[in-house]
């Protein structure tokens, strides 16, 4: 065998592999050739500077920048893909649902803030409604009486007023889209497991004041639910 | 958006790094980087955690390189750069001082100079760690030919080295 024959070997020797017989015949051909002994030593220092460095990586020269180039692409793509996925004939329901939405985080306090204000306007609006008698009611319809009833009669009041606005509401539920069918039944459902639960803690408790309140706000909600459907 | 951003912020280096050895330059690198990660979020539903997430981008990353060069039309087997003829040591002609100490700078600028094919084997290999069975499988050659690349790329690498230091 030449020098260039043992050279190639070589790398072998160096990552550990080759029979035990070729690692003694490259050796005993080292010991007297200093060329070839150089090149060993050269792969030794080449593969051992990289293993003692194995894992340090190079920083991209503007990490922020690479990031903002693939984070615009990757929205871009997924604007595309969302207004493919729309029907043509899609409403602006449809669109404005299916839209992505980011907000900062000065809008999402806006937002917040202009729910909050809503929400209390139209609390404040309905107390005033309640104490006043009930007397500007949009539509007709059994009231509940507030002040000075026992609960029984209460109880009795909230189940008429259910059975008077679920028939309005069986009245008008054919022509409701699957949407609103969708958001009603599940209001529902929350609102009549709360029910279930509190009439299963008054049959435990029967004077419990907890599971009395909650009894009454949840036949409230249900009747507010059921008037709110019923005109649609 | 927010987690995709950790991911990046976790393996930009490793990716970019691997992309830079592979390519020995950096736009091109940062393009490829670039490319991984919009892979990487595209395919990300189909990662099953059969192996380790890095390993998995790993592969990832070298088969978005492996591709870029297959656009390029660059030959992965070339034996070297220009057609020239393998370094070969002949006895009593080479640089009878020791081998300089191996520094970063000059590495990194020496695996720049490799060819293509011996670059990719070299960084695999020597760099990242990985067996010649595996860089057969990624590079689609055989294990021999993953060797030889090997061999051929620390003897262009040692001459480079050398030359690196070569008084003027």
């Amino acid at each position: 065998m030449n020098c260039e024959q043992y050279q190639e070997l070589l790398s072998d020797l160096v990552d550990g592999f080759g029979s035990g017989e070729d690692r003694n015949r490259i050796e005993s051909h080292l010991s007297g050739c200093v060329a070839c002994a150089e090149v060993r030593d050269d792969f030794v220092a080449i593969a051992g500077y990289c293993h003692e460095h194995r894992g340090e990586y190079d920083a991209v020269p503007n990490e922020r920048a690479l990031w903002l180039r693939i984070s615009n692409t990757i929205e871009a793509e997924n604007a595309v893909r969302a207004k493919e996925s729309v029907p043509s004939g899609a409403s602006s329901w449809f669109r404005l649902m299916n839209r992505s939405w980011q907000l900062s985080f000065g809008q999402l306090a806006v937002a917040v803030a202009a729910i909050v204000l809503v929400v209390s306007i139209a609390t404040v609006a309905s107390m005033k409604q309640l104490y006043s008698g009930g007397s500007n009611v949009r539509t007709a319809g059994p009231t509940i009486g507030t002040n000075n009833i026992s609960l029984d009669d209460r109880y009795r009041q909230q189940k008429q007023a259910i059975a008077y606005w679920k028939d309005r509401v069986e009245l008008n539920k054919a022509r409701w889209n699957p949407e609103m069918r969708d958001t009603f039944d599940r209001n529902m459902t929350v609102i009549d497991t709360a029910l279930n639960d509190s009439m299963k803690q008054l049959t435990q408790n029967p004077h419990d004041p907890v599971s009395e309140d909650i009894l009454n706000d949840a036949l409230n909600d249900k009747v507010a639910l059921l008037k709110e459907f019923a005109d649609l | 958006m927010k987690s995709f951003e950790e991911l990046y912020q976790r393996h930009n280096r490793r990716v970019y790094s691997l992309c830079l050895r592979m390519t020995g330059n950096v736009t091109e690198a940062e393009d490829l980087a670039q490319e991984v990660f919009i892979q990487l979020f595209r395919k990300i539903g189909s990662f099953r955690g059969e192996s380790a997430f890095t390993t998995w981008l790993h592969r990832l990353t070298v088969n978005q390189v492996l591709m870029h060069f297959r656009k390029r039309g660059v030959r992965l087997e070339q034996t070297t750069e220009d057609g020239e003829a393998p370094i070969q040591i002949v006895k009593g002609t080479e640089n009878p001082n020791a081998m300089p100490v191996v520094d970063r700078i000059a590495l990194d600028k020496a695996i720049a100079q490799l060819p293509p094919g011996y670059k990719m084997v070299f960084t695999l290999h020597d760099i990242e760690g990985h067996e010649h069975e595996e860089i057969a499988r990624m590079l689609g050659v055989s294990v021999g030919t993953s060797k030889s690349q090997l061999h051929k790329a620390r003897m262009k690498l040692r001459g480079l080295l050398r030359q690196q230091i070569k008084p003027k």
